[in-house]
């Protein structure tokens, strides 16, 4: 763990930064005496959200939901507090961002822990030889989130046969949310949540607001390309397909799934920022943005969400009051 | 004296005619009166509906389960959906003394060409004015330069050094 502090506008803001579920944790509060409990409270969370959400631990809620697909399974009630904020994203976003793509995404590739698969892309040829040479024709159940089943007075879950849920599109940044919000309510001081990218904040900020730097990849640094913004609440959030990329048979693969294709988005859009209420919010905009192709754009104005798309090309649009970025950031962009 | 009818006759047929009526509002009744029942019946026992738009396409595996009550799902406090919400107030600016306006940025291969991305809203200007009372005045983040305008608070301000090392960076992950 890394942990630095500044005072800013009289108190002084904290920042510790580890890694858990697989991606970064950084977390800052505006009261540096608090930094042991921020980060018990945080990681009491995370904890938490990994054994009820994760697909790859066999031991989670959602591992054995996706087991017993076809059956009624009890489950703790936070995966059914998180497999309702995933069907509310998916039926806000009308579809675009699915809960019952795992199988989909499973397909693509991406059927372990991501540090697993860069370890194994790191080594030429034991990823592709793992799949066949040949054109393969796979036959699944194409079933949506209508068809999830949940029971909230016993806290029991159904989905279909052949159906497996993946909540990676909207659980991280919940999580965000709850770390940010009880972190506030336990110790009173403004924080702020980043997990992988995905950034949630509670309480007053710092003056000047929380500063936040937005690129396309969370781990490039503040150095990256990109344009840096202040928020001063709420939640902000960046979905990009040039991350969490793997070849599958010499096709480029990433982890964001159009529903209606079931394989990873072919679109307009490089990375997607968007700032919102919350976390959960802002990171269902950004995944649907991708997945909308072009009509994000008349979508997040529709929403009135300050957004930021990037074209594969680098051409920047800002959308909603997200601010224009100075010449030498858009031109930054562009090198990308 | 009533003289027997003849099984062939106008008031057999007429006799006949108006049974038939009757027993065709009957049906026509019951159906409708059934037909109500059953949708009635089949909708509050049909289960897994999380959402009101529920399809048909998780009818097929429940044909054959026990029902799963969902009674409370709609009652729930964000459920179903409102639209997704937008900040208080929009994104600000940083100050140009942050780290992705220093010279380190490579930036040569930008051509013109990509540099005039179309313009979808004016910055800034169109930001909805939502903020709430409680929020602070938005400020830019900046070291205290000759140049640069002070920050509205008397408080220190951080230094551009020590903030980059507070910067929180949202990228894909």
């Amino acid at each position: 763990m890394s942990s630095t502090t500044a005072t800013t506008g009289g108190s002084e803001l904290a920042t510790l930064s580890w890694e858990a579920l697989g991606t970064s944790v950084v977390v800052q509060i505006t009261e540096r005496e608090s930094s042991a409990r921020a980060r018990k409270v945080v990681e009491r969370e995370l904890d938490a959200i990994d054994r009820a959400c994760s697909r790859f631990r066999a031991d989670s809620e959602l591992s054995r939901v996706n087991r017993c697909a076809g059956r009624i399974v009890e489950v703790d009630p936070l995966l059914i507090g998180a497999l309702r904020v995933a069907l509310r994203a998916a039926e806000c976003s009308n579809g675009d961002v699915d809960p019952t793509l795992g199988s989909a995404l499973v397909l693509a590739g991406y059927d372990r822990d991501w540090k697993q698969i860069a370890d194994v892309d790191s080594r030429p040829g034991d990823r592709q030889d793992a799949w066949p040479a040949r054109p393969e024709v796979v036959a699944r159940t194409i079933a949506g989130w209508q068809t999830v089943e949940i029971d909230l007075e016993r806290s029991r879950v159904r989905i279909p046969r052949g159906v497996q849920l993946d909540l990676g599109a909207t659980a991280k940044a919940w999580v965000a949310d709850r770390a940010a919000a009880a972190i506030h309510r336990n110790l009173g001081c403004g924080a702020l949540v980043c997990l992988g990218g995905d950034v949630a904040t509670a309480g007053l900020p710092p003056a000047g607001g929380w500063c936040i730097h937005v690129t396309d990849d969370h781990r490039a640094g503040p150095r990256a390309p990109g344009q840096t913004v202040t928020i001063m609440s709420g939640g902000l959030a960046t979905s990009s397909v040039a991350v969490r990329c793997w070849l599958r048979n010499g096709v480029n693969m990433h982890h964001i799934i159009d529903p209606a294709t079931r394989a990873p988005v072919r679109g307009r859009w490089r990375t997607a920022s968007v700032a919102a209420a919350d976390c959960t919010d802002a990171n269902t905009a950004t995944t649907a943005a991708l997945v909308r192709n072009r009509y994000a754009v008349e979508w997040l104005k529709k929403l009135g969400l300050p957004a930021r798309l990037v074209e594969h090309g680098g051409a920047i649009h800002e959308l909603g009051g997200w601010p224009a970025a100075p010449r030498e950031d858009r031109q930054a962009g562009c090198t990308r | 004296m009533r003289l027997p009818t003849h099984p062939y006759s106008s008031q057999a047929r007429d006799a006949a005619m108006r049974r038939l009526r009757r027993a065709n509002r009957w049906t026509v009744a019951l159906s409708a009166a059934l037909t109500g029942l059953l949708t009635a019946v089949t909708g509050n026992a049909s289960i897994g509906k999380t959402h009101k738009t529920a399809s048909g396409l998780g009818a097929a595996s429940r044909r054959n389960a026990p029902p799963i009550h969902h009674s409370m799902l709609h009652q729930a406090d964000r459920y179903p959906s409102h639209p997704l919400l937008a900040p208080q107030q929009a994104p600000q600016p940083a100050r140009s003394n942050s780290p992705e306006a220093e010279p380190s940025q490579p930036s040569s291969a930008a051509s013109e060409a990509t540099l005039s991305p179309t313009r979808e809203a004016p910055p800034e200007a169109a930001a909805p004015s939502r903020q709430s009372s409680l929020t602070p005045k938005p400020t830019h983040v900046s070291a205290p330069a000759p140049e640069a305008p002070a920050l509205p608070k008397s408080a220190p301000t951080p230094s551009a050094s020590r903030l980059k090392r507070h910067l929180i960076v949202s990228g894909g992950s």
